[in-house]
């Protein structure tokens, strides 16, 4: 057997199968960079928490729909599940170093702009309990569109301005008496602001009185002081004089009934005269009127009769006479 | 005892009876001739009483109680209708309350009378007007005076009792307008047509005295002061007799005889002074005064 020579490359295969390979290597170089780029975009090197939240329903909501804290992305919907009730759980992949920020009272709040694409934006709460990594549940709120937040304003906006408008046609019919209210307002107003002046100067006053009690005062028990100290002598000479009060009333109390015994007599006595003359007093009235009627018809006889009637003067006529000297104009000095 | 002697002594005995009963007739019949009022029932005579104690009253400057008293014999003569009395008695209130100054009361006291004349009759109509026309002249209304004087005359029946009265408030009318001449020809009726020692007569010398002073005929004048002075004094009437001394002070004053003049006012003074006219003695001090200011 024959020894087969060896082939000889030329140089310039060699070249280019160098070429060739380097080229690759770096074609592959670029696909694992590429790659690893994907993966980084898609979160594959970073490590990633879940929470999720229930909803009445997914509307606007997909796999993938962003998910920021802050306004800065921190992760995305990584699954949604139809529960058997209906609700729709939502599960999110966050970064774990956002997660470390969630509270107990952790919420996830829908945002739906017009123009752009819907996104999950996630509200850390306020509780001190950090959220349960076991059952990481957060709430859900969804905000409302601008239409639903226009229809909501006019649902609540327009039974309100309902009532406006017919309080402004109420107000237009009572003008006149919304008129007067205001009138009678304003007249209240001046009154009480001349009540006040005068509750003003009326504390004045009493300040000022307060202040003169206050003097007077001072002066009043500064007598009563010394008049108590006068009291306290006259009491000093009230006990002496009833110590002789008390060596001489025995024998004023004896004279005493004495008297009293003779005023009983006395009054005893008068009223046997009075008695008397009630019974006579009214008696001698009653005859008087007659007696006084008598007398003056006999005077009247008697200045009738002959010969009384010639030398008494004759009596004054009952109209007296009509005199042209009667006006007071005629009665001072005699006109010049 | 002789037959002669015994029908002497029964002739003196006849004659003693016949003169006895003369005597007794004389008197009976002089008993019988003084005049008798017509009779009058208790409210009468009560409203009659009361009447002249009110003229008391009013004769002694007393006007309230006049006043009090008029209404008592007011309402007693109205009780029984007695027109004529009650009249007198409205027209003594007009009176009363005129001279107090109660114009307005006097008037209606006295229009009850006119509105009434079948009630009251023509002579207290005529009298109420004479009344009426006297308080106009204190109102003062000489229109209104003159009016109801022509009132008053025409309702007075002749003889009218209260000719002089209106020819003296005519006359008085007239000093007032200043119509001197009218004046004394009214005062001149009055002096004629009032009784010779009347209160009347003298208010008419009086007028006439004034209306005189007024004309320049200062004797005359001085004459008619004079003679409504001797009947004022005869009267008792203080304040006219003043007015008299006074006029005829004036008068005197006028003619320029001053020493006169101060002598009446100075006797006027006195009268005023002693009747407690305080008011007026002022008044104559002024005249006094002003006449010694013109020597």
């Amino acid at each position: 057997m024959s020894a087969v020579p060896p082939v000889v490359e030329p140089p310039r295969a060699k070249s280019q199968r160098r070429q060739i390979a380097a080229l690759l290597i770096l074609a592959l170089l670029l696909a694992i960079t590429l790659a690893g780029g994907i993966a980084y975009q898609h979160g594959v090197l970073t490590t990633r928490s879940q929470v999720y939240f229930l909803a009445d329903d997914a509307t606007g909501l997909s796999p993938g729909t962003p998910v920021r804290m802050s306004g800065f992305r921190i992760g995305k919907i990584a699954a949604m599940h139809l529960q058997p009730d209906l609700s729709v759980k939502v599960v999110l992949a966050i970064e774990t170093e956002p997660f470390s920020h969630l509270k107990t009272d952790a919420r996830a709040e829908v945002v739906r702009e017009q123009l752009r694409p819907a996104a999950i934006d996630l509200r850390p709460g306020s509780a001190e309990q950090s959220l349960s990594e076991d059952d990481p549940h957060v709430g859900f709120r969804k905000r409302g569109t601008l239409t639903e937040i226009a229809e909501d304003l006019r649902t609540r906006l327009a039974p309100i301005l309902d009532d406006v408008k017919q309080l402004t046609g109420t107000a237009r019919a009572r003008k006149g008496d919304i008129d007067a209210m205001l009138e009678h307002a304003h007249a209240v107003t001046r009154e009480l602001a001349g009540a006040t002046q005068e509750m003003h100067a009326l504390t004045l006053d009493l300040r000022n009185r307060v202040a003169r009690l206050g003097t007077q005062g001072e002066s009043v028990l500064g007598e009563a002081n010394r008049s108590v100290v006068r009291l306290g002598n006259l009491i000093g000479q009230a006990d002496k004089s009833l110590d002789a009060v008390n060596t001489r009333l025995p024998g004023m109390l004896g004279k005493a009934d004495n008297a009293l015994t003779s005023l009983d007599a006395v009054l005893r006595d008068a009223r046997t005269i009075s008695s008397s003359a009630a019974k006579g007093v009214p008696e001698l009235m009653r005859s008087t009127a007659p007696l006084i009627d008598d007398s003056r018809e006999t005077m009247q006889g008697l200045r009738e009769s002959w010969p009384l009637r010639s030398m008494l003067p004759a009596p004054p006529p009952a109209a007296l006479p009509i005199d042209s000297h009667d006006p007071a104009a005629l009665h001072g000095s005699a006109p010049r | 005892m002789t037959p002669r002697r015994c029908t002497g002594r029964r002739r003196a005995d006849a004659r003693r009876l016949g003169a006895l009963a003369a005597l007794c007739g004389a008197l009976w019949l002089a008993a019988c001739g003084s005049p008798a009022g017509p009779p009058q029932n208790p409210a009468q005579r009560n409203a009659s009483t009361l009447a002249q104690a009110g003229a008391r009253s009013w004769a002694r400057g007393d006007a309230t109680q006049a006043a009090a008293l008029y209404e008592r014999a007011l309402s007693a003569a109205e009780s029984v209708e007695d027109f004529e009395l009650a009249g007198a008695m409205l027209l003594n209130l007009a009176l009363v309350q005129g001279a107090g100054g109660d114009l307005a009361g006097a008037q209606a006291r006295v229009d009850r009378i006119v509105a009434a004349p079948q009630r009251y009759g023509a002579p207290l109509v005529a009298r109420a007007s004479a009344r009426k026309a006297l308080l106009y002249l204190d109102a003062p209304d000489l229109d209104a005076a003159l009016d109801w004087t022509e009132r008053a005359q025409a309702a007075c029946a002749a003889p009218c009792a209260l000719d002089a009265t209106l020819a003296n408030l005519r006359a008085h009318v007239a000093l007032q307008r200043g119509d001197a001449p009218a004046a004394l020809q009214w005062a001149t009726q009055g002096v004629a047509r009032a009784d010779e020692h009347g209160a009347e007569r003298a208010n008419a010398l009086r007028l006439s005295g004034q209306a005189q002073r007024q004309l320049g005929q200062h004797d005359a004048a001085s004459s008619a002061f004079a003679q409504a002075l001797a009947i004022d004094r005869q009267l008792g009437l203080s304040e006219r007799v003043a007015l008299d001394l006074l006029g005829a002070a004036d008068n005197e004053a006028a003619r320029g005889a001053a020493a006169a003049a101060r002598e009446f006012y100075q006797r006027a003074l006195d009268v005023y002074s002693a009747a407690g006219n305080v008011r007026a003695a002022d008044g104559v001090r002024q005249r006094l005064a002003a006449l010694g200011a013109q020597r």
